[in-house]
């Protein structure tokens, strides 16, 4: 059986690195389409890290992210060591969009002079769609040194266990173990170091507390690790990858757990854990996606080595496959594969090859692993050879995970830089549904990536070059942070990340959090109902998915996120009284004509289906039949030129007209040519409205309607009779309408008869007696 | 004076207003010849039906192009454009001749009907050329139409006020 380890940021837990996004416990599961989309009214589950870490060198921010269209709120709480609450802060958040928080700010005067202050964070937020990430920053001088940690969203009825793998640590990993719960918790380490065997300790945690320790050594707080830091760069050590077991009798709502190392490269660099729960695992296959390998010009401006620490933590050796794929500019992604052997109970530091490396970071990686799943975990890094770059650290991805989607901050604050990156690990090609959020504007494209391939996409350069999206739209030339979504339609179709970077100052953040962004509904647009004459046609649609976060993973209802959906979805049209209204050619687009077959009102249908949910909606589709001209006003008009030459006198009208069904409704259409034969030979006039065909409400006019008379005195006599019929798509209706008039020197009279008779009218302008 | 006879002067006055020469290239110049005169010959049957005798009266009334005018002027397309502009100029005014002419450039439609259209919407046309003009720069672009339509808003003219109002509410959502 193949094996291997991977992290899922979601089920991580509130274990070891945190899960990055909120849980809405209760929601019932259900396999039932999505009918409509509503929030639910369970509050969702508080998000926490196990660590944050303050300082005069060290620093700790919260990054949190709205990523459900509406706004909300949310409560930020601190607990230092013992678990007692030092802070408490109530934020708001606006629809697809990020706050940051620094810890520091939030610290009284006592708690800030007191030195090193480290404790735990946790956001309650008020619904769901609610993420967040905790950097640490350690200053030295002008360089500065980062990593991450992202919020956990525990998993109450697992058994918190956790593994995970440190890179390149001197000395021993530290370890933040927080105990959430009111008991004491029994926990039990194990690291697996390259060098050397194994060792374990077995703690005890009380209620709430936070323990900050070394895994590896049986002594060492957070004075240890501030003072192993300082000293760093005088150590002439070469480490290699430790594995990092942690066993509990506690569940994942208990306990917290998030690793932090000192890793030696040229230069010392903060690095950290990223913690798996192996019971959240379901493939022993892990994806990276998007690590910088080789030159990096102009990104992140220097040249990187990709280092792969693996720890097995089985009583089997394990094979590992890898599977490597460099994309370039044209042709297909360049794919490599090789294999390494880890022995039982052992940690090993692979190097990847850099042969075909790609510059602008499309480059990712397949681990298939021989054990079963959690026994083998790695951790992908990327080293500078220049050392005030940064490194670069990536969460692993389990490739079976059921999130399909990516929810990510992004920044270009402050020469900040933001890069997506996507990764289809699939056979096939697939769709990444991108949105953009910034200023209340969305940047929407649908990327269509070959199996294999590696995307990315510069926030900026879509800013700063005004990069249309697939509707023509731009994002605001003064956007300068927001919220990036990507989704697959269907689980298990690739993976993605955002790079937030800034070389000058050795950052490279890495987000990498995602959900099940399932369709929850369908709403039509810009045609949500349309009117049909007989035999005629028209469009109805597009139907637009309506996309919402779902917790469970299980097309249940959840926080809307997006109302526009996206490419790679299949599309069913119907009609529901086809002897009134029929689908006309194919039924599977994301509009559908349809034909008037008999007057009234039925229902255009669709049913979309993203390939994990379904949902339909329809609008309303009337079939008329022109039946009379309706006159709302007529108006007289100046005098022509071609009487007043003359000296002839008379009346004119401009008379407005709009068509009617038999039912004396309006028929707003567009495009219908009104025609008019005037008993004078000449036949029908087809062209004779102003404007020749009717306008968008089914308007016209007919002027100038009149006649003049080169003689003096009162003089009248008829006009010509009109008759009218209708030509619309190439068929002609009848109009049951006619009319008689009276034209004199000082007057005119026109009658319009032939309709309902209170749709009859009369004008009488003048003297016409 | 006998009034067929001044309705017949005046069309011929008109039509050789507006036909002067034609200095372009040979093709060019015949094409566009052919055009002239085919638009010249249906002008002047369409204007002639607008004069009739009821009881003895000479009647000016607009009766509107057949089927086969119009059919013959979408025919020609954009090159009938020219031609026709021509006629928004031609002097004596003939306001029936105006507006035959923009309903022709209207049934051609596109780009190049947008200039004429423009002149046509002119303050020293009749109103209701005026505001078929108005019709007319609206079907082909909606945003060059924009400006025009808001301006009239608050024309002198009553009857292209109420055009410019129907029209200003379709570009509301």
């Amino acid at each position: 059986m193949k094996v291997s380890i991977s992290s899922n940021c979601k089920r991580i837990g509130f274990a070891v690195i945190a899960l990055c996004v909120s849980f809405a416990w209760g929601q019932q599961a259900s396999s039932a389409p999505a009918a409509s989309a509503t929030s639910q009214t369970t509050m969702p589950m508080p998000i926490r890290a196990a660590l944050f870490i303050q300082s005069d060198r060290f620093s700790s921010a919260v990054t949190v992210v709205n990523d459900a269209l509406a706004a909300t709120q949310f409560t930020l709480l601190l607990q230092d060591e013992a678990g007692v609450e030092i802070s408490k802060s109530e934020f708001s958040l606006n629809g697809h969009s990020q706050k940051v928080i620094e810890i520091g700010a939030l610290l009284r005067g006592p708690q800030r002079d007191q030195g090193t202050v480290i404790g735990s964070v946790e956001v309650q937020p008020a619904h769901s769609g609610v993420a967040a990430q905790l950097s640490i920053t350690y200053t030295q001088g002008k360089q500065q040194l980062h990593t991450e940690e992202e919020f956990a969203m525990p998993n109450p009825a697992a058994t918190a266990i956790y593994r995970g793998v440190s890179t390149k640590a001197v000395g021993s990993p530290f370890i933040a173990l927080k105990n959430t719960s009111k008991r004491s918790l029994q926990v039990a380490l194990q690291c697996i170091p390259e060098a050397g065997g194994p060792t374990s300790r077995d703690l005890r945690l009380g209620p709430q507390q936070l323990l900050f320790v070394a895994a590896c050594l049986d002594d060492g707080g957070i004075s240890s690790f501030v003072r192993l830091g300082k000293q760093l760069d005088n150590s002439d050590q070469d480490p290699g990858a430790v594995g990092v077991s942690v066993s509990s009798d506690a569940n994942e709502d208990e306990l917290g757990v998030f690793g932090i190392a000192w890793s030696k490269f040229k230069v010392s660099k903060l690095s950290s854990i990223f913690f798996v729960t192996p019971d959240d695992l379901h493939s022993s296959e892990t994806a990276y996606v998007g690590f910088a390998q080789g030159p990096t010009k102009p990104l992140l401006g220097g040249t990187y080595s990709a280092l792969l620490a693996i720890s097995n933590f089985s009583d089997t050796a394990a094979s590992v496959l890898l599977k490597t794929s460099h994309t370039s500019e044209a042709g297909s992604p360049q794919l490599e594969s090789s294999s390494v052997t880890i022995p039982p109970r052992s940690s090993k530091t692979v190097q990847l090859a850099a042969a075909e490396a790609d510059s602008a970071l499309r480059n990712s990686i397949v681990l298939q692993s021989s054990l079963p799943p959690g026994l083998l975990m790695t951790k992908l890094t990327s080293v500078p050879e220049q050392e005030k770059l940064p490194i670069l650290e990536y969460q692993p991805k389990d490739t079976q995970q059921k999130e399909n989607s990516g929810l990510h901050p992004w920044s270009i604050q402050q020469g900040l830089e933001s890069t997506v990156l996507l990764f289809n690990y699939t056979p096939e090609e697939q769709y990444f549904n991108v949105r953009v959020y910034a200023n209340n504007a969305t940047w929407r494209k649908a990327l269509l990536l070959r199996s294999m391939e590696t995307r990315n996409l510069d926030i900026r350069h879509l800013i700063d070059a005004q990069i249309a999206d697939e509707k023509g739209k731009t994002l605001p030339k003064n956007a300068i942070s927001g919220e990036v979504q990507w989704s697959t339609p269907g689980r298990y179709k690739g993976v993605g990340r955002m790079l937030v970077s800034s070389p000058g100052i050795g950052l490279a953040r890495n987000f990498s959090c995602g959900e099940c962004v399932e369709i929850c509904g369908v709403t039509l647009s810009p045609a949500a109902e349309i009117d049909l004459l007989l035999n005629g046609t028209g469009l109805l649609g597009d139907g637009l998915p309506l996309e919402c976060i779902d917790a469970g993973c299980a097309c249940e209802k959840g926080d809307p996120t997006d109302r526009n959906g996206g490419s790679g979805m299949s599309y069913s049209w119907w009609s529901n009284n086809t002897s009134i209204a029929r689908v006309s050619g194919s039924t599977t687009n994301s509009s559908a004509t349809f034909q008037g077959f008999a007057p009234g009102t039925t229902d255009g249908q669709v049913e979309i289906n993203d390939g994990m949910c379904v949902s339909d909606g329809g609008g309303p589709i009337t079939v008329q039949v022109p039946n009379y001209f309706f006159s709302p006003s007529a108006k007289q008009t100046t005098t022509p030129t071609d009487c007043t030459l003359e000296g002839a006198i008379g009346y004119f009208l401009d008379v407005s007209y709009y068509v009617a069904d038999a039912n004396s409704n309006r028929i707003s259409q567009m495009g219908m040519a009104p025609g008019e034969d005037v008993s004078d030979g000449t036949g029908w006039h087809d062209a004779f409205a102003t404007p020749t065909t009717t306008r968008a409400d089914g308007s016209f006019d007919d002027t100038p309607r009149g006649a003049c008379y080169p003689t003096s005195g009162h003089f009248c006599a008829p006009g010509n009779p009109q008759s009218f019929r209708l030509t619309s798509n190439g068929i002609i209706h009848p109009i049951a309408t006619n009319t008689t008039s009276k034209e004199c020197t000082d007057g005119i009279q026109l009658v319009i008869q032939g309709n309902p008779t209170a749709q009859n009218k009369t004008y009488t302008f003048g003297n016409t007696q | 004076m006998n009034q067929d006879r001044l309705c017949a002067n005046l069309i011929v006055i008109i039509l050789c207003t507006c036909c002067g020469p034609v200095e372009l290239g040979f093709t060019q110049a015949s094409s566009s010849t052919d055009a002239e005169a085919t638009i010249q010959q249906i002008m002047s049957s369409a204007l002639a039906r607008c004069y009739s005798t009821v009881n003895g009266i000479r009647r000016i009334a607009f009766e509107p192009a057949t089927n086969e005018e119009f059919a013959r002027i979408k025919a020609l397309g954009p090159e009938a454009v020219t031609p026709l502009a021509k006629y928004l100029d031609a002097s004596p005014q003939s306001d029936f001749s105006r507006f035959f002419a923009v309903k022709f450039l209207m049934a051609i439609g596109g780009p190049s009907t947008l200039g004429p259209l423009k002149r046509a919407f002119a303050p020293d046309q009749w109103e209701v050329t005026r505001a078929a003009a108005l019709s007319g720069m609206f079907t082909v672009s909606r945003p060059d139409a924009k400006p025009f339509i808001k301006a009239a808003l608050v024309d002198q003219s009553h009857l292209v006020r109420q055009r410019a109002r129907e029209l200003w509410a379709l570009y509301q959502p």
